[in-house]
Order: structure tokens, then sequence, then C-alpha cells
């Protein structure tokens, strides 16, 4: 391949050359038989790939694709998704109604909520004051100590 | 119901966004008169791309299924609209089917290395659409296809594959030579 013109051929054929360098070409195809047998081979190809036959339909894809509609496929899906987030629904509670809060092996001990199911609400209830108001407490303690060294 | 011809002009294009509001309504009338009239060029298409009729299936009906997700606005006719669509479902499924399994089918990224008793003169009974593709790599086959078939500027085919001009430009060169150099007997 001798002519430094031939990239242009594609461009020609594919009709992407402004005016200006289609009829520079136009103008250069006269003189160049490579340029002429290039541009013979690519009107080839295409007419080659345009007209080679394609894989038929079959009658029963066809009815397939005319029976499948789009938007049942996603009520489908919506269907699915609906009863995925039901099954992890369901497996988030009950994972949080049994989590253990103490170690599993220890079956001596009974679970907390074992526990808080056989005490009295009142004494819950107190049982947790106590322990709000020692924790309270000993933190006005620790606070009070603090400002009184920075006073120091 | 058999395939209608098609109309033309602004008419078409005015016709062709009503059919796509209606099958976006849910109107399964609507929806079979597109499959009617676009199934068997783009299944066509579909099986040149992907090389088997189980994928062009699915491919077809993947490309007719985002009819209700993508946005139709008429720039171009409806089936070079659907052919784009079906281009890039091609590129997609190839990826996603590489990276699940080893291919050594026409999904490979790899060209097809023919049969030693089966070159382009001795199958003329065979050459069609597929087969010629066959010998190319799936981003080959892609701008024969937007370019050949539907007529794409080298922007058109840019765009619709999400590549550089002068990418599209030399894949169009290289895929050429490579039709030229196995099918020189029917050219």
């Amino acid at each position: 391949m001798n002519c430094t013109e031939t990239h242009q051929a594609q461009r020609y054929h594919d009709d992407e050359l402004s005016p200006i360098d289609r009829h520079a070409f136009e103008a250069h195809l006269d003189g160049c038989v490579e340029c002429r047998e290039r541009l013979d081979d690519l009107r080839a190809i295409s007419r080659l790939v345009h007209d080679s036959p394609r894989q038929p339909l079959p009658d029963t894809t066809l009815a397939r694709l005319r029976d499948r509609m789009p938007w049942s496929e996603d009520r489908a899906v919506l269907r699915l998704a609906g009863w995925f987030t039901a099954t992890a629904a369901a497996i988030l509670i009950a994972a949080v109604v049994s989590w253990p809060s103490q170690p599993i092996g220890d079956a001596s001990q009974p679970l907390i909520w074992e526990a808080a199911a056989a005490t009295d609400a009142a004494d819950l209830n107190d049982s947790a004051d106590t322990e709000l108001l020692a924790v309270a407490q000993w933190m006005a303690d620790d606070l009070a100590e603090s400002r009184s060294g920075e006073l120091r | 119901m058999t395939a209608r011809s098609v109309p033309s002009g602004k008419h078409r294009l005015s016709e062709e966004l009503e059919l796509v509001r209606r099958i976006g309504r849910g109107d399964a009338a609507a929806y079979r008169l597109l499959v009617d009239r676009e199934a068997r060029y783009l299944y066509g298409i579909a099986h040149a791309l992907v090389g088997n009729a189980a994928d062009a299936e699915d491919l077809v009906q993947e490309t007719f299924a985002s009819l209700l997700n993508s946005r139709f606005r008429g720039e171009a006719s409806l089936r070079t609209w659907l052919v784009r669509i079906l281009v890039r479902r091609a590129g997609m499924m190839r990826r996603s089917r590489g990276r699940r399994r080893e291919q050594t089918g026409p999904w490979s990224d790899a060209p097809q290395v023919p049969d030693r008793n089966r070159t382009a003169l001795d199958c003329d009974a065979r050459l069609d659409l597929t087969t010629m593709l066959e010998c190319l790599t799936p981003e080959h086959r892609a701008v024969i296809v937007l370019r050949e078939l539907e007529g794409m500027s080298y922007a058109e085919i840019a765009q619709t594959l999400g590549v550089p001009q002068g990418t599209v430009e030399s894949r169009l060169h290289r895929a050429r030579e490579e039709i030229r150099r196995r099918f020189k007997g029917y050219l």
C-alpha cells in the first residue's frame, strides 16, 4: 500500500468527510487505482454484511416474546422482593427475641429475659432505679473531685 | 398478528412515540404490536452478536423490557433506538457471563478460530450474518452491526458504545479487514 490517502477511503465510504474533503478525495480517486480498489473492497464488504441472511426467529420464540410482558415481570420481581423483605423481617424479629444475653453454654443461669419474666415488675423498676442512682452519684462525685483539684 | 408495514416520516415518529407511551401505560396490545414489528429484526442482530438462540432470545426480551425504564424521545427511529439498547445489553451480558465462567463460544473476547475444514469458501450455505461475525471480536461485531446495518455515524456509534470516535474508526477498519481476509471469495 503506497498511497497515503487510503485511510480517507473508509471515511469517504462511511460519509464521514466534510464536503471539502469529500470533493478533494473524489478528485484524488480519479488518479489513484489503489484508493479505487480500496473503496471497491469497502463497498463489497458493506454489501456482503448488509445482504447476508439473519437467523430466522422461530415461531415458538416469537410466541414467548409476545406473551412475556415486561411489566408482568416487574410485578413478579416486586412480589419476590416483598417475600424476601417479609422473610428477612421474620428472621430479624426471631433473632431479637431469642438472642441470648449471656453465654449459651451456661445453662445453669437463666437468661435475662427469663429472669425478667420471673421477676415482679416493681422489683425490676426498683433495681433499675437504684442502679441509675448509683451511677449518677458516682459521676457527681467524680466531677466534684476533679473541680476541687482544679481550684487547688 | 403479522408484522404490519411501518409508516414513514413525521407520522412514523409520532406513531412510535404513541406506541412507546401506550406500552409504558401497560397496554398489552401495543406491546405485542411492537414485538410483531421488531422482534425478527432484533433477533437476527442479537443472534449475530451472541452466537446462540437462547442468549439471543434473552437479549431481545431484555431489550423490549428496557422500554419501561428508558425514555424514547424520537431522535432516532424506534428500531435504531432498540438496536442501540440491544448492542449495549449484549456487551453487559458478555461481561457478566465472562466473569462467571470461562467461555469458548462467541462470547469470548477472542474471535472464534474457524475449523480448518470450514473456511469461508467451503460453507456457502452457512454464510449468514452470525457465521460472518463469528470471526470477529465482540467489540468489532458491535461496530459492524451499528455501522453496516444501522447506518450510524462514527459519533453515534461512539456515543452508543461509550468509546472515543477514533476507536470506532480503528475498530471498523480492523473488522472490515478481517471480513475481507476471511471472506474474500464472496467479495
